[in-house]
C-alpha cells in the first residue's frame, strides 16, 4: 500500500497495517460464517481466476505486452500433475511443481523468438500458440506410452479423502489452498514490483529503447518475468484439475481463458498488485450468476453478453482499471482513521 | 589518451549511405559540438556509438575497451549516457521513478537507488518536482528529466541529441548553464547535437561539421564557423546568418 | 492430375474469398495500426443481413449486395464513431497501443452471444437455386457460388485497389496510413479518414457476407472461422497491404485445400498456424509487406 505507517507509532494502531489484516482475516473467516456450497464455490472460482490473472500481470502488467496464450502454461500444469500421478503415481503436490517447471522452461523457449514481436504482433503470436497447442493436444492419442487422449482428456484418479495426494472430501479445503497460493503469488509479486527487476519491466514495457539505453536488457527481464508467470500459471493449472478431477483441452487450453484473464486484469487493472483480485470480484460473479440463473433457453449466451458489454464499456469509460479509484478511496479511508485516532489522542491528553 | 576514439565509422541504410568514414576523438572533460543540416547522419551517429544500431564498418573505442558490437544496455554500463532527440520519459511514472530507473544501473537496492536518485534530480533542479508525473511536466522540464534520467546510470560521457531546441531564451540560458556544471562539477565529456548555433559557439571546445554522412569540417568554432566548405554546405539556412554577427 | 488440380482450383477459389474477408482488416490496420478482434462479428452480422432479405424479400444474395454494402458501411462508421475513436484518442500517447484489440474482443463477445439470444443457435440457410450446382470442366467439377465467390473476391479487391490508388479519398487513406503526423500537418483530419477506413473494411465484409450466405450456414458463430484465419492471412501478406490480403488468402487456401486431402481439417488448421508463427519470426513484415525504416 502507498500509504506509509508514521514512524513511532504501535503498528496495530495504524490503519495501513490493521486493514489489510482484516481483509485478509474476513477472506480467511468468510466460507465458515456464509455455509452455503454456491457461495464457497463461486469463491473458490473467483480465488482461482484471480490467481491466474495475478500470475498473467507479472508480465502482461508489469512488463506492458499483451499475451493471449497464458492458458497453454494452465494446461501444462494440469496435464503434467494429472500424468505423473496416473503413470508414475506421484502424489500432485509434488506433479505440480514439476509443471511449473516444465512451464517455465517452455515460456523461454516461446519467450525467445517472439519478444521480438511487438504491439498487436506480439498477442496474435501468442494466439496462435495457445491454438497450435490445443488442436495438436486435441488430436494427440498418446505420446510414446504417455495416454493422453486428445480430446476426452484425462481423469485424475479417485483416491478418496488424501490431503496428501491432493484430495479433499470438502471444498473447504480448496478454498483454504487457493487462498494461500494467491497471496503467495501476491506478495511474491509485491517483492519484484518494489525490486530493481520491477522498475526495470515497468521501464521495458513503457519504452524499450529508452530503457536499453539505459542500462536494462529488456528482453532478458520480460524472459525472467515470462517465465516466473509461467510457473505460478502452472501451479493455478494443477489446483483446476484437482479441483474438477478431470483435464481435458478444451477446458483449459483454451483461447476463451486466455481472454478472460486478460480481461479480469484489464478491468480490474493492469500493472496494479490487487487489479487482478478486483477484476476476478467483478467479472467471475457475473459470469458464474448470470450462468446459474439466467441460462434458461431464451437466455443462452447472457452471461457471455454481459461479460463482453462489461469489456466494451470498461476500455470506453475506465481504461485504466478500477485499482485506481479504489486505491484513492482506500488512501483516504486511512488518512480518515488516523486523522480519527489523533485526534482521539489529542481529547486523551487533554 | 582519449576517452571516446571514433574510427571509420560507415553505416547504410538500404543504398544510402547515412555515415561516411567517420572519425572522432574526444577528450576527457572536453565538450565537442555535432552540427549538420537536417539528414546529415547525426542522430544515426549517437544511435551508432550507443549500440541502438550496429556499424557496418569501423570501430568505436571507449575508455580503453572496443565497444563497437556492445548491445546498448552494455554500453550504457561502460559509461556513455544519451539522451533522445524526441525526449522519450516513461510518460505514466513519476520523476523520480524515471531518475530511479537510471540509477539502478549502478546499485541494487532500491534505497540507493532512491538515494542517488534524489542526488542527481538536486543537482539538475528537478528535486521539487519528483513526485510529478512525466507526462504532465512541461516541455522543458521533460528534457531535464531526460538528461537526469540519463546522469544517474553514472556516465563519464554523456550525448545529448538538440535538448536545447524548442526552448525559449531564459530556458536556453539554463540549459547551457546546466550543461557547463556537467563538465565542471561531474567531470563529464559531452557530444552535443544542437540546432542553435550560438548554443554550440558557447559550449563547445570544438565543433564537427557534418555534411551528407561525412565530416567535412572540424576544429575550434571560430575556425569552423569562417570555413567556405561549412558556408557552402548552410548556404541558405540560418547556420551563416548566426556565426557572423 | 486431374484431381490434384481441382483441389488445386479449389484451394484458389477458396482462398480468393478469404482474402475478401482479410481485406478490411488490412485496410483498418493499414490505416490506423489496430487489430479489430470484432472482424468476424461484422462478417456474421452481414451474413444476417443478407439472410434476413433473401428470407424476408425473396431477394437474391448477389442483388443483396447493394444493399449490405452500404448497410455495412454505415456500420462500420458507427462502430468507429462510438467504439473505436474514444479508445484510440485516449492511447494516443502508449508507445504499442493494445486498447483497442481488447475493445473489439469485448465487442466479439458481447455481440455474438447477444446473437445468439436474438436468433437462437439454429443453423439457418438460405437456399437458392443455384446453391447446390456445380460447373463440370472436363472431369472436374467446380461449385457454382464458389465460383461466383471467387469473381465477386477478385472484384471487391480490385475496386478497393484502384479506389485507393486513383480517388482523392483513397490516397489520403493511403499518405495517412503511412505518416499520420504528416498528414495531419497538411491539414488532413485523420480521425475523418479513420471513420471512413473503418466503415470501408466493414463495407468489403458487406460484399463476403452476401456472397458466402448461398453456400454456407448462418449462425451467431459463423464469423469466427474467418477471423483468426483472416489475421493469418493479413500478416503472411503483410498488415496493410491490398494486393497481400489477396495473395495471403490464396495461399491460405491452397495450403488448407491440399493439406485437408493427406491430414485431417484440425492437423491442416495447426499447419496454419505453424506457418503463421514461422513468418511472425523470420519475415514479420510479412511476404509482400515492406519493411519499416525507423
Amino acid at each position: 500500500m502507498s500509504a506509509m505507517p508514521p514512524s513511532g507509532k504501535n503498528r496495530w494502531t495504524d490503519p495501513a497495517f490493521y486493514l489489510p489484516v482484516l481483509f485478509i482475516s474476513v477472506l480467511l473467516v468468510n466460507p465458515l460464517i456464509i455455509r452455503s456450497t454456491t457461495f464457497t464455490q463461486v469463491s473458490i472460482l473467483v480465488l482461482w481466476y484471480a490467481c491466474l490473472t495475478a500470475s498473467w500481470n507479472l508480465v502482461g502488467g508489469f512488463a506492458g505486452v499483451l499475451p493471449l496464450g497464458h492458458a497453454v502454461f494452465a494446461g501444462i500444469g494440469a496435464y503434467t500433475s494429472t500424468l505423473l500421478f496416473i503413470h508414475a503415481g506421484l502424489s500432485p503436490w509434488i506433479g505440480m511443481l514439476v509443471g511449473g517447471a516444465i512451464a517455465a522452461v517452455v515460456a523461454l523457449l516461446i519467450g525467445v523468438p517472439t519478444f521480438k514481436l511487438h504491439g498487436a504482433y506480439y498477442a496474435l503470436s501468442s494466439i496462435a500458440f495457445v491454438e497450435v497447442v490445443r488442436i495438436i493436444t486435441e488430436n494427440t492419442q498418446q505420446i510414446g506410452s504417455l495416454k493422453i487422449n486428445g480430446v476426452q482428456g484425462l481423469l485424475v484418479p479417485l483416491r478418496g479423502h488424501a490431503p496428501l495426494y491432493f484430495q479433499f472430501d470438502g471444498k473447504l479445503w480448496y478454498y483454504y489452498i487457493i487462498v494461500a497460493l494467491l497471496l503467495i503469488i501476491i506478495y511474491i509479486t509485491y517483492r519484484i514490483h518494489r525490486s530493481r527487476m520491477g522498475f526495470y519491466l515497468v521501464a521495458g514495457g513503457e519504452d524499450q529503447e529508452a530503457a536499453e539505453s539505459l542500462g536494462i536488457n529488456v528482453t532478458r527481464y520480460k524472459l525472467v518475468a515470462l517465465s516466473l508467470s509461467a510457473f505460478f500459471t502452472a501451479l493455478t493449472g494443477t489446483f483446476y484439475a484437482q479441483l474438477v478431477l478431470y483435464v481435458f483441452p478444451q477446458g483449459i487450453i483454451s483461447l476463451n481463458l486466455s481472454f478472460e484473464i486478460a480481461f479480469i486484469a484489464i478491468i480490474g487493472g493492469r500493472g496494479t498488485l490487487l487489479g487482478p483480485v478486483i477484476g476476478a470480484l467483478i467479472l467471475v460473479p457475473i459470469g458464474e450468476i448470470s450462468r446459474i440463473y439466467l441460462s434458461g433457453s431464451q437466455f443462452i449466451g447472457i452471461h457471455l453478453f454481459f461479460y463482453g458489454t462489461i469489456i466494451v464499456l470498461a476500455m470506453l469509460y475506465k481504461p485504466s482499471g478500477m485499482m485506481r479509484s479504489i486505491q484513492t478511496g482506500y488512501d483516504r479511508l486511512v488518512h480518515k482513521l488516523r486523522g480519527a485516532s489523533a485526534s482521539a489522542q489529542h481529547e486523551g491528553e487533554r | 589518451m582519449s576517452l571516446l576514439r571514433i574510427e571509420t565509422l560507415t553505416k547504410s541504410f538500404g543504398g544510402l549511405r547515412a555515415v561516411s568514414d567517420f572519425s572522432l576523438e574526444i577528450g576527457a572533460g572536453e565538450i565537442v559540438g555535432l552540427i549538420g543540416p537536417n539528414g546529415a547522419g547525426k542522430t544515426t551517429i549517437f544511435n551508432l556509438i550507443t549500440g541502438a544500431i550496429p556499424p557496418d564498418s569501423g570501430r568505436v573505442d571507449f575508455n580503453g575497451g572496443i565497444i563497437s558490437h556492445l548491445k546498448p544496455w552494455d554500453i550504457c554500463r561502460a559509461g556513455i549516457g544519451r539522451t533522445f532527440q524526441v525526449v522519450r520519459p516513461f510518460m505514466n511514472r513519476t520523476v523520480l521513478y524515471n531518475t530511479m530507473v537510471g540509477a539502478f544501473v549502478r546499485v541494487k537496492t532500491p534505497q540507493e537507488a532512491e538515494s542517488r536518485a534524489l542526488e542527481t534530480l538536486s543537482f539538475t533542479g528537478l528535486l521539487s518536482k519528483k513526485d510529478i508525473l512525466a507526462k504532465n511536466l512541461t516541455l522543458p522540464d521533460r528534457k531535464r528529466l531526460e538528461i537526469t534520467r540519463a546522469l544517474a546510470t553514472r556516465p563519464r560521457l554523456l550525448l545529448l541529441d538538440e535538448v536545447m531546441a524548442g526552448l525559449n531564451e531564459t530556458e536556453t540560458r539554463e540549459a547551457i548553464e546546466l550543461v557547463q556544471r556537467l563538465r565542471r562539477e561531474m567531470d563529464l565529456s559531452l557530444l552535443i547535437i544542437e540546432h542553435v548555433m550560438e548554443v554550440v559557439m558557447t559550449l563547445s571546445d570544438r565543433i564537427v561539421v557534418l555534411h551528407h554522412g561525412e565530416k567535412i569540417a572540424e576544429g575550434p568554432p571560430s575556425a569552423v564557423c569562417s570555413d567556405q566548405c561549412v558556408i557552402d554546405a548552410y548556404l541558405g539556412e540560418e547556420y551563416g546568418v548566426a556565426c557572423n554577427p | 492430375m486431374e484431381f490434384f488440380l481441382e483441389i488445386l482450383i479449389n484451394g484458389v477459389l477458396t482462398g480468393s474469398l478469404y482474402g475478401l474477408t482479410a481485406l478490411g482488416l488490412t485496410l483498418v490496420f493499414g490505416v490506423m495500426k489496430i487489430i479489430n478482434f470484432a472482424h468476424g462479428t461484422f462478417l456474421m452480422v452481414c451474413m444476417y443481413m443478407t439472410y434476413g432479405l433473401g428470407v424476408g424479400f425473396g431477394l437474391d444474395p448477389y442483388l443483396c449486395i447493394i444493399l449490405v454494402v452500404p448497410a455495412a458501411f454505415v456500420l462500420g462508421y458507427l462502430s468507429q464513431v462510438v467504439f473505436v475513436q474514444p479508445v484510440l484518442k485516449a492511447e494516443r500517447d502508449v508507445r504499442e497501443p493494445v486498447g483497442v484489440l481488447l475493445l473489439t474482443a469485448g465487442l466479439w463477445i458481447a455481440v455474438n452471444n447477444l446473437f445468439l439470444m436474438l436468433f437462437g443457435a439454429n443453423f439457418r440457410s438460405l437456399k437458392t437455386p443455384y446453391s447446390d450446382q456445380v460447373f463440370e470442366f472436363g472431369q472436374m467439377l467446380i461449385s457454382r457460388p464458389l465460383f461466383y465467390a471467387f469473381v465477386f473476391s477478385l472484384g471487391a479487391t480490385a475496386i478497393l485497389a484502384l479506389f485507393l490508388r486513383h480517388t482523392h479519398m483513397g490516397r489520403a487513406i493511403r499518405v495517412v496510413g503511412q505518416d499520420r503526423e504528416a498528414a495531419s500537418l497538411m491539414g488532413v483530419d485523420i480521425y475523418r479518414i479513420y471513420r471512413i477506413a473503418f466503415g470501408l473494411g466493414i463495407a468489403t465484409l458487406g460484399v463476403a457476407g452476401a456472397i458466402i450466405t448461398p453456400m454456407l450456414y448462418v449462425h451467431p458463430f459463423a464469423g469466427d472461422i474467418y477471423d483468426i484465419r483472416a489475421f493469418v492471412i493479413v500478416v503472411l501478406g503483410g498488415l496493410g497491404s491490398v494486393p497481400g490480403a489477396l495473395l495471403g488468402g490464396i495461399i491460405i487456401g491452397v495450403i488448407e485445400s491440399v493439406a485437408s486431402q493427406y491430414l485431417t481439417m484440425s492437423w491442416a488448421a495447426a499447419l496454419i498456424y505453424m506457418i503463421f508463427l514461422l513468418v511472425l519470426f523470420v519475415r514479420p513484415q510479412g511476404i509482400f509487406g515492406f519493411e519499416k525504416d525507423s
